[in-house]
């Protein structure tokens, strides 16, 4: 077993240990939490809370990070399977890799969104999102712990004398399913639909934050987007700049 | 991600999945504007995450071309 296995497994179990652990004083949290009372039970879920907050942070930190060294794990055991070029034939050697990679993504965006909530209920003064992170962290709870399982039994079910296919077999257009569907696509109309995507989602998100009013646009990037002083000295035709700012200027601020 | 390909696997996925995770963020902690003790929290963290959003899908989208761009692969269809 390679050190880089030993270490996710690790991770996956003391993740799921804690996030149990976390579990008890989450339904705690549900039921007797009350921040107008000063009785003694409030005042040790006050001071728990920060002891388990501060658990689930780094808990949740390492399983953020430990989705980099899952894909990086399974794409340098590739030659160790007949068949495997790169990180999709390992995934493939049994039904549990796939599984395993989209469970780690889940917890990943979920883990996310906790540390989040987790950093804005600690800068506010009477910690409004105290259930509403509690009540998330018992969606979480199953998925790591469905997630550690499903690793685990990848992580058994890997045989080196399994023929697996790689990427160029599931990729290729004459497969079936929804990655070789995507990857059959005429390209021109993909790359049409990459960059529409993407100037899709800036748009979208400018108008997100125009529409919540949240001032003035700071950062440089967005500074340059809504014309202020200070541009960025890069572009070489000042007029061409100036209109280009105008244009999405408009869109944007 | 293998080493004939420089590793920039390892350079495109992360800026894509930060992006995506602030973004959601973003839009998930919105309708918690209206609490009043996080009335002066709330959109200094959106601001943060929505700059944090526009650099990582702006990287993910300069290194995709960049690879479309320095790769020989001929676009046909």
């Amino acid at each position: 077993m390679s050190p880089a296995l030993v270490a996710l497994s690790l991770i996956a179990f003391a993740v799921t240990g804690a996030v149990l652990l976390a579990c008890g004083f989450a339904l705690r949290i549900l039921r007797r939490w009350d921040l107008a009372s000063g009785s003694e039970l409030q005042v040790r879920l006050e001071r728990q809370t920060y002891l388990i907050s501060t658990l689930l942070g780094f808990a949740l930190g390492a399983e953020a990070l430990s989705l980099l060294l899952f894909v990086h794990t399974a794409e340098s055991l590739s030659g160790q399977f007949v068949g495997a070029m790169c990180a999709t034939g390992v995934l493939n050697v049994n039904a549990f890799g796939f599984p395993a990679l989209l469970l780690k993504i889940a917890v990943f965006f979920l883990a996310a969104l906790w540390l989040l909530l987790n950093r804005v209920d600690n800068r506010a003064y009477d910690y409004p999102l105290v259930r509403l992170k509690y009540a998330l962290l018992l969606a979480l709870a199953p998925l790591t712990a469905a997630e550690a399982t499903v690793q685990t039994l990848f992580f058994l079910g890997l045989k080196p004398d399994v023929i697996t296919s790689c990427c160029g077999s599931l990729f290729s257009a004459d497969s079936r399913g929804a990655a070789a569907e995507l990857a059959g696509l005429p390209p021109k109309p993909t790359l049409v639909a990459f960059y529409g995507t993407g100037a899709g989602l800036l748009i979208l998100g400018l108008a997100f934050r125009r529409r919540l009013q949240l001032g003035r646009c700071s950062p440089p990037a967005t500074r340059w987007l809504s014309g202020s002083p200070s541009p960025p000295s890069s572009p070489s035709s000042p007029c061409m700049c100036m209109k280009i700012r105008t244009i999405i200027a408009r869109f944007v601020c | 991600m293998k080493s004939g390909y420089g590793y920039l696997g390892y350079a495109l996925y992360p800026p894509l999945f930060v992006a995506t995770a602030a973004g959601l963020g973003a839009g998930a902690i919105a309708p918690l504007r209206d609490i009043k003790s996080l009335q002066a929290v709330i959109p200094g963290e959106i601001r943060r995450l929505i700059q944090l959003w526009l650099y990582g899908f702006g990287g993910f989208y300069l290194l995709a071309t960049w690879l479309m761009l320095r790769s020989n692969l001929v676009l046909l269809g």
